[in-house]
């Protein structure tokens, strides 16, 4: 008869997986969304890109730790934490091809 | 203490990972990553020699050597150095922070050509003044009297002759950190981890080009 109390911490567990996802997800919306009140229109898109470059892998890396955690614990939403990893892998997977390459990366350049 | 509220348990290991985030970074930044990016493509001859300017500094707190090789003989690539400027040939970099957004150059400009010690050059917003120069061996520039965390710094150039064929080309900026305030040590800080992505990109950049025109 421990149907109910043995099944709560596991509520609890997923409960907080979907919480700290959710705060991580504000915390890479916010990387972007806030430097648009700081930084002129003008050189936002630039200046975003470059932040997401450098201080914004340690954004990813958190948020594709984050929802690998998730992944672990909450089943049900596998979908979300997968193609929230790809996403993050495919921006860490940028910034590093870029500074390996930046000599090429006219994007970045001109 | 258990903490049984969901969101309360979530924001704590939230703020929790960050501070270790932080601190396992910040040791890893001043244990190794720093020595390396400080370093960058130089080997321990290069960071060791002497360069022009070195003796502004006993040991300063900023002391960085950075180094490409670039497949071609000295001459062929001082006319790139000289050159540099803001508004002028640009920094090989980011232009849209360091040039207001004009270009860097694809070729050697004849009108930046003539740069000799006692010029000043505008890095944008700062002026460097050329100190010392041996057309293509060595330059140093010093960082005029200005408000910014440049203020008095060095910044050498010197191009090697590896054989007929391929020069390394080392830049080196040195400077004394001002920690007077915690808005200056937190400027410095994030100075001191990002330079090297505007050095880095400026000598990938001169190597692109010089090789590119070879």
């Amino acid at each position: 008869m421990t149907t109910k109390d043995s099944t709560a911490p596991i509520d609890i567990r997923v409960k907080t997986a979907r919480w700290l996802f959710y705060l991580s997800l504000v915390q890479v919306v916010g990387f972007f969304v806030v430097p648009g009140f700081i930084f002129p229109v003008k050189y936002l898109l630039y200046l975003e890109i470059l932040a997401a470059l450098t201080l914004g892998v340690f954004i990813a890396l958190f948020f594709l730790a984050v929802n690998a955690w998730c992944l672990l614990i909450d089943r049900k939403r596998s979908v979300l934490y997968t193609t929230m990893i790809a996403i993050s892998g495919g921006w860490i997977a940028w910034a590093i091809i870029s500074w390996l390459f930046i000599e090429h990366m006219d994007y970045l350049l001109k | 203490m258990i903490i049984r509220h969901p969101f309360l348990r979530a924001m704590l290991i939230f703020l929790g990972s960050w501070v270790v985030a932080v601190v396992v970074l910040l040791g890893l930044y001043f244990a190794w990553l720093r020595d390396w990016q400080m370093n960058w493509g130089a080997s321990s001859d290069e960071v060791a020699r002497v360069m022009p300017g070195d003796e502004l500094f006993d040991d300063p707190t900023f002391n960085a050597t950075r180094a490409v090789e670039i497949a071609a003989p000295p001459e062929a690539i001082w006319p790139w150095l000289v050159q540099i400027g803001y508004k002028r040939a640009g920094f090989y970099a980011f232009d849209r922070l360091d040039n207001a957004g004009i270009p860097s150059a694809e070729r050697i400009l004849p009108e930046f050509q003539d740069l000799k010690v006692g010029d000043s050059i505008s890095l944008g917003g700062i002026y460097v003044n050329v100190r010392e120069m041996i057309p293509d061996s060595l330059m140093l520039w010093v960082f005029l009297p200005n408000e910014g965390p440049w203020n008095g710094a060095t910044w050498s150039w010197g191009l090697y002759r590896v054989d007929d064929r391929h020069t390394r080309l080392v830049a080196r900026l040195r400077q004394d950190y001002a920690l007077t305030s915690l808005p200056e040590t937190i400027r410095w800080g994030l100075l001191d981890a990002t330079e090297i992505f505007m050095m880095r990109t400026c000598l990938l950049g001169v190597k692109h080009r010089v090789e590119g025109g070879t």
